[in-house]
């Protein structure tokens, strides 16, 4: 078995295991900050342990500063070396070459996934070996077993089975439970959005580690910033129009967010909660250019959706009605096929019709009103129309006929005096006439 | 006293003509028109002010170069004003609908310019157009836009509906439409105003009535 031990040096919650899930499935995490992962059989997914290695280290980035690591065949091994020989990788089957040269002290780190339950009789055993005259971790290795069962019992039979790579320690896979929550309590109250959003930046690049080992994807951001001289609480919520795990897009939106805030009252303590989906699996095309645009703008829209601004691409729908015949999405439209979809299977023939299938050729201003505005008398006779049959008619059912609606509407193109090319209806109920649209 | 050493005529280097090349634009199709630009089509990195009453034809001047644009796979952005843009005129110009980010009408001013600010620096776009409606900037947010277009080489382009008669130095183009006639107020190293038939660019529009199933026009 290959272990991996990572030394974050400072205290950290159990979770934090789940962002090293990205280098196998078999992580613990051990009190007060050691990780241990077991790479025996996904080491050559990540180029190696060379490679598992430095992969461990960026991931250790983001909880701590000074985070260390090594890779043994044993646990105990592992963690020792993660605190003497930081980046060592020994050899395999061979781990207690590496021991050569570690001072005695060294021992007491040999624990690996059950801790010694006291470090006196370490301490003592440390004691009687430099008596002895031995200083050296590899002149302990010369002991045999029976010598220290005689002098320390079950405690020198456990030594000697982990200096000897005998002690197995098992790593189970991981299963995350705990929530993607952060909090955060400030000694000194802030009433600023950058320093706020510093002192936030810490959690968000946890939770968000932790989103990437457990390959999921934030859909909302929800921050809980509470006052310092009342009861006041402030909520943000931050949604991109769609699920990523862009840490840079979130923390933009959560400053542009607490930068609208006035923060006369300082805050003293906040919470932040991410809320998951799984990860939408894309199957790219090799040929695929890898640029970022599409990145660029969900980021975009996520901004203007945030500023009360809608914004996004023309779908086109099906419908008579013009104002009704499409719509602004965010996510890429679909392609609107306008043709009848014709089956044929043998000798038999299927025609599906589709609705609306005759407006796509037919002549359509460049502008439209979002709502059809009603012309006056005087304005409708100083229009010139182009012809005295209309263009286009759109008509009910005989059950729906009502004026509020505008469902029975004659199209024409008419000519303003001042040159203007417009395209209005005649409601066929009342005869007003309206402008629709401009052939600009 | 001391004297200005001139270099010598054959110490100068001079270009020859080949070698001269125009700043970037956005052809807009309309032979007469690029012909006539010293961008050979809108300037790229800059302000462009198309005006005039809708229904006279600024849109379709810039649907043809948004056609140009996504000739060469490339995104443009449209903000609409009081009216939005139809698709299926757009359809018809076949313009890809996927690579048109169109933004609706913004509440004010300081929301406009913000918007502009954040499509150009986003740096997808080659060409942004925008229908004013009523809502002018003011000269110091059109100094910091036509500095961003620069910095990203994005043709901004302003479809203003109420004509002004005044010419602003801080657009590198303006035209002003009339359907019958096209005025170029202001292009760049050019002798403005300077004036075309409407035809030349609603030549192409014609065909929708042409259209043989409706029989508008024989």
């Amino acid at each position: 078995m290959r272990t991996l031990c990572i030394n974050l040096k400072t205290p950290q919650e159990s979770s934090s295991a789940e962002a090293f899930l990205l280098l196998s499935p078999r992580v613990q995490f051990r009190f007060p900050h050691f990780i241990f992962v077991d790479i025996t059989t996904t080491q050559h997914l990540l180029g190696g342990e060379l490679g598992c290695l430095e992969k461990a280290l960026e991931i250790a980035g983001k909880f701590s500063a000074d985070a260390s690591a090594a890779i043994a065949d044993t646990a105990p091994a592992a963690q020792m070396l993660a605190k003497w020989r930081p980046s060592h990788v020994s050899l395999r089957g061979k781990e207690q070459e590496s021991f050569k040269g570690l001072g005695l002290d060294a021992l007491k780190d040999l624990e690996g996934l059950s801790p010694w339950a006291q470090k006196k009789p370490v301490e003592h055993m440390i004691d009687f070996f430099h008596t002895l005259g031995v200083h050296g971790l590899e002149d302990v290795l010369n002991f045999r077993l029976n010598s220290l069962r005689e002098r320390w019992g079950d405690f020198g039979v456990l030594l000697w089975n982990r200096l000897h790579s005998q002690d197995a320690q098992i790593i189970s896979p991981l299963v995350p439970r705990d929530p993607l929550v952060g909090y955060g309590y400030l000694d000194d109250p802030i009433g600023s959005a950058p320093l706020l959003m510093a002192r936030m930046k810490v959690h968000l690049d946890t939770l968000f580690a932790r989103l990437l080992g457990l390959s999921r994807h934030a859909q909302r951001l929800d921050v809980v910033l509470h006052c310092e001289y009342s009861d006041k609480r402030y909520s943000l919520s931050i949604e991109p129009v769609s699920p990523t795990r862009d840490q840079n897009l979130f923390e933009d939106l959560l400053f542009k967010k607490l930068e609208q805030q006035v923060l006369e009252n300082p805050i003293r303590e906040f919470e932040i909660s991410l809320f998951d989906v799984p990860e939408k699996i894309q199957q790219l095309d090799f040929f695929e250019p890898r640029d970022s645009s599409e990145d660029r703008w969900r980021r975009l829209i996520s901004f203007a959706k945030q500023s009360q601004c809608e914004m996004g691409f023309l779908q086109m729908e099906a419908s008579h009605f013009p104002e009704q015949s499409f719509r602004l999405v965010t996510d890429w439209p679909e392609d609107f096929n306008p043709r009848d979809l014709v089956e044929r299977q043998d000798q038999a023939l299927q025609i599906k019709s589709v609705y609306a299938k005759g407006l796509a050729e037919s002549p359509r201003p460049s502008l439209l009103l979002e709502k059809p505005q009603p012309l006056s008398a005087a304005e409708v006779q100083k229009l010139r129309f182009v012809s005295s049959l209309p263009s286009e008619r759109i008509e009910s059912a005989w059950w729906q006929i009502s004026v509020q609606d505008l469902k029975n509407r004659d199209y024409y193109f008419a000519l303003s005096h001042q040159g203007q090319l417009l395209w209005v209806f005649k409601d066929r109920i009342n005869s007003q006439v309206y402008l629709h649209g401009y052939f600009d | 006293m001391s004297t200005l050493a001139l270099p010598e005529l054959a110490n100068i280097p001079f270009v020859s003509a080949d070698q001269l090349q125009p700043p970037a634009g956005l052809p807009t199709g309309v032979r007469v028109l690029d012909d006539f630009l010293l961008w050979r089509g809108l300037p790229q990195g800059d302000l462009s002010l198309l005006q005039g009453a809708p229904g006279t034809g600024a849109t379709s001047l810039w649907i043809r170069i948004v056609q140009g644009v996504h000739s060469q796979n490339k995104w443009a952005a449209w903000i609409n004003g009081d009216t939005q843009l139809f698709p299926a005129h757009l359809n018809n110009y076949k313009i890809n609908l996927k690579k048109l980010l169109v933004v609706k009408e913004p509440k004010d001013q300081e929301q406009l310019f913000w918007l502009l600010q954040e499509l150009i620096t986003s740096a997808l776009f080659e060409v942004i157009g925008c229908n004013l409606k009523d809502m002018f900037l003011k000269n110091h947010q059109l100094q910091k836009l036509k500095r961003l277009c620069r910095l990203h080489k994005v043709a901004l382009v302003f479809v203003n509906q109420k004509a002004s008669k005044f010419v602003n130095p801080l657009f590198s183009l303006m035209i002003h439409f009339q359907r019958d006639f096209i005025t170029i107020q202001r292009a760049l190293h050019r002798p403005t105003p300077f004036n075309m038939a409407g035809s030349m660019i609603h030549a192409n529009f014609m065909h929708q009535f042409k259209n043989t199933a409706r029989k508008l026009l024989s």
